[in-house]
This record gives structure tokens, sequence and C-alpha cells, in this order.
């Protein structure tokens, strides 16, 4: 019976690691779209608002990270 | 621009989208979706950007710079959490039947009446003044493009002088004509959806229209713009102000409960959702469509306060500057996108709110007064057509004289904060087991009486509808009571009511259910929510029901209801399922569990609860029946789990066996064409020798010259027998391993000559220039095997190589040299090469007689597996090279005695020095 539970065992690992990484990904942006990390971009970079730039990357690779995370199947399957 | 042609035109867009969601719901209920519905799907869930976004952001970025954005970022970052909340949301609507936010928590929660009632109530309190925003701001854009400024609010023209009163009834027919059709609420409203999904796109490209006009036409970009704003205004968006940090967090929070639990946002994402997998689409294409149309709020905001009088509302910056410009047909085009934002949400918004009212307060209150007595499928029809009417003449009053007087962003966020309210208690169903209905009463009453003190009242004083003084002096001059500044606390204002309603509510929620008793039909439910991947399958065989109900009671109820069609189409299924459905007139647990699903599906489950209950004799449920039925079910979930693992098991091992029989059959196979090959091969010179001896036996007479010429042919097939024979039987020893080989010094260069000279006559005879490149080196080199098997490898590979040259200019190129571990000799031929799917066969036996794509030539077809063998036995590699119709090149690696040597007593080394 040890072979069932390290086998069942690995499949629930696998999927709360596929859980744990969406609660890493969401804790991560939601700190670096909060203060204190928005306070550090400041004045202007290229005539545009240095947090207008912090902001809009922010959004950008979640997107893609998102896109990449829910696109490839083999990743996410349940 | 004279008002009946945006009258005109706006009507014309509604008849458009009406006759679109006609076509799309047709195409769709036949299974021929105009447009994958995974992308209707996600493209329905922007009907979160309302006039609010479309209006109201630009107004919110003119006075709070970036703050705006928290509406957009919140919900951006809910997206990775999405596949966790909003499936299982979705899976338990589907299994539950369920379709609104308040039969969610009531069923979770014991199938509460008092819980579905107060949930739908505050729902649509709070959701109220959010569809009054949209008409506010239809009527605003309206005055703006037919008379350039906003009009007086006047009493003398409400209701028929009014167009937001006519919108409110257009609107109202639409949902009754399109959506309410059928009874079954979770039905999937495949028009509607296709309308929201076009008025997405609309308000999209309208809005982008303005930006690109106001950043590109008006200005020279985004870097314009900003560097002809003033410092102050800048300032705004220079950087986020030292004390916006606990604002901007509330915000976030207002907006990531907004977009999982907005009626609006719950009908599109939860309730018409036909395929889990479509979330993987929305999670990405969402937040990309919340960039686009954030991307020129902020210049339109500059570009507006830059270009227009200082005395315009910045929420009418979208309509006013193409107007300022005389771009009649830009206006006309950012009005319709406008509208279309506010209908969308106002159409989506009442849908959820008439089937919340109807399922949870009408209906449920007019069964409590029939008194048992049977109902029938129009009740809940005409109960959910009068709410929609309802909802949207509350919403038109609300709008007449309280909307009227606040920016849009304020309303909106008064209504998140309503929302929000419910994040406890739903969050609670969904992950954890214990939450009870007392924790999900206690948080809902004081989270919203929290919600309307710091939030709705000081809006109520604004108006002018209470005393200024309550605001100032708090409540009976008790000042840490005052509404905008509770125990004292100096904070934003939505952050403030925000802060204390969710604190509250959060805090009664657990207090309540860690201190109250569950019931037995609660934790029923909680362990259908919370484990609900694993029950829902069968959830109709976990539910635990004590009572006793007639079949044919049972019956009648629900075919009043759904139909007859409808109910025995339900009773063929279950009995395919489950098997019969009653015993002696009385059916079981299974059966009402089952039907008081359907009825969840048309009248919610309040109400679908209280039928149930009305004609059943039932019993409480103990917290011991749901235990009991608890350990069976981990029991049978456990055996389930070791037979799938059991079953895995076996399949691997039949898969082993399936191999294991494909290898002996390929053996066999390889044996069968050994033998063919082998006696084939034999039985050629065997004629042959047969018909010379008889051709000789019959004519002795025959002339000695011929006679001669005969038994020379008989001598030479001899030979070839002879030879092949000795190939044969070289080969087997070789690979059974009966032949070692020897084990001197030998020099291969040395060999490698003496090969070339044995061949030299054929060379010559054939005429093919031979090209001979042997580098300085490779005479001194010296290795350990056999000369004689050496040279058989280096003769067959010439003579194949002899064999095969071009027949026109012949050549062959025989290459040797050395590195500092092998010997390497390689023996190339300008002839026609191997086809690539040929190259890994080339070793195998008697390919070349098994080839029947190429005319046979001469030999055994053993000459390179025996050669590849001996290289082999010698510790070497032979390889092939080959362009088709361009020569192939042999290669061979046999590593040196100095380099074997040097290894072995490395290895004896490092063994020695562990």
């Amino acid at each position: 019976m040890q072979g069932v539970t390290v086998d069942f065992f690995y499949i629930d690992n696998m999927k709360s690691k596929r859980k744990m990484t969406l609660v890493a990904v969401f804790v991560l942006f939601f700190m670096l779209l909060n203060t204190p990390f928005l306070s550090i971009p400041d004045g202007m970079i290229g005539g545009l608002p240095a947090l207008m730039l912090y902001i809009g990357a922010c959004w950008v690779i979640l997107i893609a990270v998102m896109a990449y995370f829910f696109t490839n199947r083999n990743r996410h399957k349940n | 621009m004279a008002g009946w042609i945006i009258i005109l035109i706006s009507l014309g867009y509604l008849g458009l989208l009406f006759v679109l969601a006609h076509f799309m719901d047709k195409r769709a209920r036949v299974g021929k979706h105009l447009i994958k519905y995974k992308w209707v799907y996600a493209l329905g869930i922007p009907v979160y950007c309302t006039a609010w976004t479309y209006y109201g952001s630009v107004g919110n970025a003119v006075n709070d710079g970036w703050e705006f954005l928290t509406i957009y970022i919140g919900p951006l970052l809910t997206m990775p959490l999405w596949w966790i909340v909003m499936r299982k949301m979705i899976r338990i609507c589907e299994v539950q039947r369920i379709s609104t936010l308040p039969d969610l928590i009531s069923l979770r929660y014991g199938k509460s009446l008092t819980i579905s009632v107060l949930s739908s109530v505050l729902i649509v309190l709070g959701i109220i003044p959010y569809i009054s925003i949209q008409l506010k701001s239809i009527t605003n854009s309206y005055e703006i493009l037919a008379y350039g400024a906003y009009q007086d609010s006047n009493m003398a023209n409400l209701f028929l002088n009014d167009t937001a009163f006519y919108l409110s009834v257009i609107l109202a027919l639409f949902i009754i004509l399109f959506v309410f059709r059928s009874i079954e609420t979770t039905d999937k409203h495949f028009g509607m959806m296709g309308a929201i999904a076009i008025d997405s796109v609309v308000k999209l490209v309208a809005f982008i229209a303005v930006g690109v006009y106001v950043t590109y036409v008006l200005f020279n970009g985004f870097g314009d713009i900003f560097s002809q704003i003033d410092k102050e205004t800048l300032g705004k968006f220079e950087h986020l102000p030292e004390s916006s940090g606990i604002e901007w967090f509330f915000m976030l929070l207002l907006s990531m409960s907004a977009i999982m639990l907005l009626p609006r946002q719950f009908q599109v994402t939860v309730a018409e959702n036909t395929n889990e997998n479509h979330l993987k689409t929305a999670i990405w294409v969402f937040p990309l469509y919340l960039l686009l149309i954030n991307i020129f709020v902020v210049p339109i905001a500059m570009g507006g306060k830059l270009l227009l009088p200082a005395s315009i509302d910045p929420d009418s910056y979208v309509l006013a500057i193409p107007l300022m410009s005389n771009k009649e047909g830009l206006a006309l085009f950012t009005f319709i996108g406008g509208f279309s934002a506010a209908t969308g949400m106002i159409i989506v918004s009442t849908i959820s709110l008439a089937l919340i009212l109807s399922n949870n307060v009408i209906v449920p209150v007019i069964l409590k007064s029939l008194e048992g007595r049977n109902i029938y499928s129009s009740l809940p029809l005409r109960s959910r057509r009068l709410a929609v009417f309802g909802i949207l003449i509350l919403a038109y009053l609300y709008y007449k004289f309280i909307a009227d007087r606040f920016p849009l962003a304020s309303i909106g966020l008064i209504s998140f904060a309503a929302i929000i309210q419910f994040a406890p208690a739903v969050l609670g169903a969904l992950f954890w087991k214990d939450a009870n209905k007392q924790g999900a009463m206690s948080g809902l009453i004081i989270g919203f009486v929290v919600w309307g003190y710091t939030l709705v009242i000081p809006t109520v004083i604004e108006v002018g509808l209470l005393p200024e003084s309550l605001m100032h002096d708090g409540p009976f001059g008790i000042g840490w009571l005052r509404p905008e500044s509770l125990f004292g606390s100096s904070l934003p204002f939505i952050a403030h009511g925000t802060l204390w309603s969710l604190f509250f509510n959060t805090l009664a929620f657990f207090a309540a259910s860690i201190f109250t008793e569950q019931s037995g039909k609660e934790r029923n439910q909680a362990e259908l929510y919370v484990d609900i991947y694993q029950y829902s399958t069968k959830s109709a065989e976990k539910l635990v029901w004590k009572g006793e109900m007639v079949y044919q009671d049972l019956v009648k109820l629900a075919e009043n209801l759904l139909g007859k069609d409808r109910m025995a189409e339900a009773i063929d299924n279950y009995r395919q399922r489950y098997g019969e459905t009653h015993q002696d007139g009385v059916v079981d647990a299974k059966f009402v569990n089952y039907t008081e699903r359907l009825l969840s599906g048309a009248v919610g489950s309040a109400s679908a609860h209280l039928l149930i209950s009305s004609m059943a004799k039932e019993d409480e449920i103990e917290l011991k029946d749901v235990i009991v039925l608890l350990k069976e079910t981990s029991e049978t979930a456990r055996l389930n789990e070791e037979l799938q693992y059991k079953s895995s098991q076996l399949r691997r091992q039949a898969d082993e066996l399936e191999e294991a029989n494909e290898r002996l059959k390929n053996l066999d196979k390889e044996k069968d064409d050994f033998i063919s090959t082998v006696t084939h091969e034999m039985r050629t010179p065997l004629t042959a020798i047969k018909a010379f001896v008889e051709i000789i036996q019959d004519n002795p007479e025959i002339e000695e010259q011929e006679r001669s010429r005969f038994l020379g042919t008989i001598n030479d097939e001899i030979d070839r027998m002879t030879r092949l024979i000795n190939q044969v039987l070289d080969m087997e020893k070789l690979e059974s391993g009966a032949t070692t080989i020897a084990s001197t010094t030998i020099s291969p260069y040395q060999i490698l000559n003496d090969s070339i000279k044995s061949l030299e006559h054929l060379i010559l005879s054939k005429e093919i220039k031979l090209n001979q490149q042997f580098g300085d080196d490779v005479n001194s080199v010296e290795i350990t095997g056999d000369e004689d098997r050496l040279k058989q490898v280096f003769i067959n590979l010439i003579s194949n190589a002899i064999k095969y040259a071009s027949e026109e200019q012949p050549f062959i190129t025989i290459q040797c040299e050395t590195d500092q571990s092998a010997l390497i000799i390689s023996i190339t031929d300008n002839g026609r090469g191997i086809k690539k799917e040929n190259m890994t066969r080339i070793f195998e036996k008697f390919f070349q007689a098994r080839d029947q794509t190429r005319k046979k030539p001469k030999g055994t077809g053993l000459g390179l597996s025996i050669s590849k063998k001996i290289i082999e036995l010698h510790k070497g590699t032979i390889e092939v090279t080959s362009e088709w119709q361009k020569g192939s090149t042999f290669i061979i690696r046999l590593p040196t005695s100095s380099y074997i040597q040097a290894i072995e007593e490395e290895y004896e080394q490092n063994f020695n020095s562990r």
C-alpha cells in the first residue's frame, strides 16, 4: 500500500503546487501594485510618468503570465 | 446636434443589437455559434466597464490622478485566483443548478429563507444606485450632445417627458422579450451574451477612437500632452501621493470583490458559463481589454483640461472634446460607445436582480401565502417580469432624486462597498466547512448596517434628507460615532466606510461561526461546497434528507412548474442513472434531492426548498446523519482511489506485456526473415549447380571446353554458397559470443595498406581513381585487436566502395587520421548513396537482400553486419553518412592502445584511492 500513498500524494501535491503558484503570483502582484512599491517610481522617463510605465509593465507582465499559464494545455490539466 | 437624430440612432443601435441577439441566440440553440462561445464569454465579462469607466474614469483622473486605475487593477489582480475561486463557484452552480448569488449563499447556509431574503434585499439596495448612474450617464451625454451642456434636473420632466424613463421601458421590454422567456433560470442566454459582447467591442473601439483623436490629432502623442500640462496636474501623475496608499489599498479590495460578486459579473461569469475551460481564455482576454480601454483615459483627461473651459464637468470630457473640435460624427460614435456601456450594464444587472428578487423574495413570499397549494410556471415568469419593471423604476427614481447630484464614481464606489459585504460569507461558503448560518447572517447584517451608516448616511445628509449636525457632531452629540469618522478614525471617505463595515462584518462572521452550532443540513451542504470536485458528479447521492413524500405529489408539483415533457425527460434521466424513483408510492431522499435541484433551476433554491417542505413530512436532519454519510463517502472515495491506482497499475503491466510481446513478434519475424533469406540465397546457386550437373550428365558427348566452362561455373556457385555459409556461421558466432578476437598489438594503418594492395588489381581493372589521404602520424598508431578481423572489415568496406562507385568517373577516397584517443578511417565512394530512410537499417542483416527497391547486387548482405560486430569487439564504432545520388562515407573509429591504457590506469587510480 506504500505505493498507493506515494502516488496519490504526488498527484495531490501537483494540484496544490499549481494552486500555490497561482496564489504566489497573486501575492507578488498585489504587493507590486500597492504601496510601498508604488511609491518608488517617481518623476518622468522619456517624457512619460515613471509610475505610468511601472503600472503598465506590471499589467502587461501579468497578462503574459496568465496567458502562458492558461494557454499551455499540458501545464494545466485537472 | 438635433435630439431626434440622436434618439433615432440610439434606437437604431438598440434595434440592431436586438436583431443580432435574436440571431445569435437562434444559431446557438442549434449548436451553431456565430463565433466560438469562449470569445463571446470572454467579451461578456467587460460588462464590468460601465458608463462609470467610459465617462467617470476621465473625471476621476482629472480630480485624483491614477486613483481611477484601482477599479481596474483590482480585477486584474484577481485573475490568478479565478481558477481557484470562480471555477469552484461555476462548478457548484452547475451541480446545484444555481443562477444567483443569494441562492449560492442561502443554499450553503442550510437553505435558509432568511438569508436568501436578506441577501437579496441587500444586493438590490446596493445595486439600484449603480444602475441609476447608468441612466444618469446616458441622459447627461444626450444633453451634452443635443444641447452642448447638462440641463437642470427638472422634476416636471419626471416620467413622460424624460428620455431616461423611455430608455428604462425599452430595456425592460428587451429583457422580457429576449431573456425571460423560459422558466429555467439555468438556461444559458446566448443572445444576451452576444449582445453584451458586441457592446464591449463597440465601447472599446469608440473610446479608443476618441483617445487616438485627442492624443495624435489634437496633440503629438503622449509626451506632448504631458509636456503641456500644468505642474499641479502633472504632479498627480508623476507619483502616488504619500497619503493615498491606504485609499489605494481599499479601492483595490473593493474592485477585487466587485469583479467576482457584483450580480452582473456573477451572471456573465458564473451563470452564463457553459464550460469551465472558457475561464482560461477570459483570464487573459479580460485584463487585456481593461488595459486597452484605460490606455487613453489620462490623455483624454489632460487634453480636456488643456482644451476645454474649467466650467465643463470632467465626466463629460470624452464627449465634449470631439464636440469642441466640431467632429460631430466622432461625437456621435462616442455617444454610442457610452450608450452601449450603460445599456449593457443595465440589461445584465436588471436580469440578475430580477432573478434574485423573484426567486428569493417574491416567489417564496407568495408560496408562503399559498400554504401548500400548487403553483404554476406562470408565477415565477410573471414575478421576474414584474421585478424587471420594479428595478428599473426604482433606479430611475434614485437617479432623479439622488444620483443626479453626485459624480458617477462616488455612487459606483458606494455600490462596490455594498458588494464587498458578501465576501466573507461567500469565501467562507466555498472554503470553510465550519462557517454557518448564524455567522453569515450576523456578518451581513452588521456589515450592511455599518456600510449604510458610514457611506449612505453621509450621502443622504448631503442631499439634505438628514440634518448636517449628524455629520459634524455625531448622533446625540457623540463625537466618536460621526459617520465619516467612526471611533475618531481619520481616513478617506470610501476607505473609512469599507474598513469599518468589512471589519465588523468579518469579525461577526467568524465569531458567530465559531461560537454557535452548525445544523446537520448546513454541514451537509458545507461538505458539498468545499469538496465540490469530489462530489460534483454524484451530489444527489450525497445529500441527507429525512422525511416522507408521495411520488405522485412530487411529480405533479414539478410538472406544474417545469411542464410534463421536461419532467418526463428528467425522470428518464434519473432512472438511467440511479434506478427506480419510488417504492410503494413513496420516494427516497435521492429522488427528492434530484427534484429539488430541478426546481431550483426554475424558481431558485429557497423557493424550491419551500415547495418541497410544503408537500413532505420532513424530519430534522441531525449532525450524526451527515457524519455517517460522510464516513461512507470518504470510505468510498478511498476505495475508488485504490481501485483507480490498481487499475492504472494493471494498465501499466498490460502495456509492458504488450511491448514484450511486440519485441518477441519482431524477433520471430527477424528469424523467419533470416531463414527465408538464407534459403533463398542458397537456392539460387543450388539451382544453377543442379542445372549444369544435369546438362553434363545428360550429354556425355559434350565438348571438353564446354564441360570445363560448366564445371568452372559449378565451382563458382559452390564457392558462393560456401562464402554464404561461412558468413552465416561467422555472424552467428560473433553474435553468440562464441568467437573471440585476438588481443595483439597491431598497426591499423599497415592493415589498411595491405587491404588496399590486395584490392589494387580490382581498382585498376575498373579504372577507379583512388585518393589516399593519410595523416603524418597514423603509421605509428597502434591498437589492441585482431589483424585478420580488421582486414576483413577494411576489405569489405573497400570492396563495397568499388562495387558501388559511379560508373562514370568513379573514385574512392580513403582517409586515415588520428586524434588523441582514436584512429579514424573513412572510406568514401561517389556512388548512388543511401536513402535517408535506409540509413539506420544499413547495418541490419540481409538488409540489401530484403531491400526490394533496388536491383539486387552481388554479395550476401551480411558483410556490413559482420563488420559492425567486429568493430564493436574492438571497442570502436562504425557509422555512415550519405547523400542520395552523391555517394556514401563509412567512418570507423578505433580507440588507440595508449588511450585505453590511460583510461584503465585512471580507473585503477580512482579505485585505489577510495
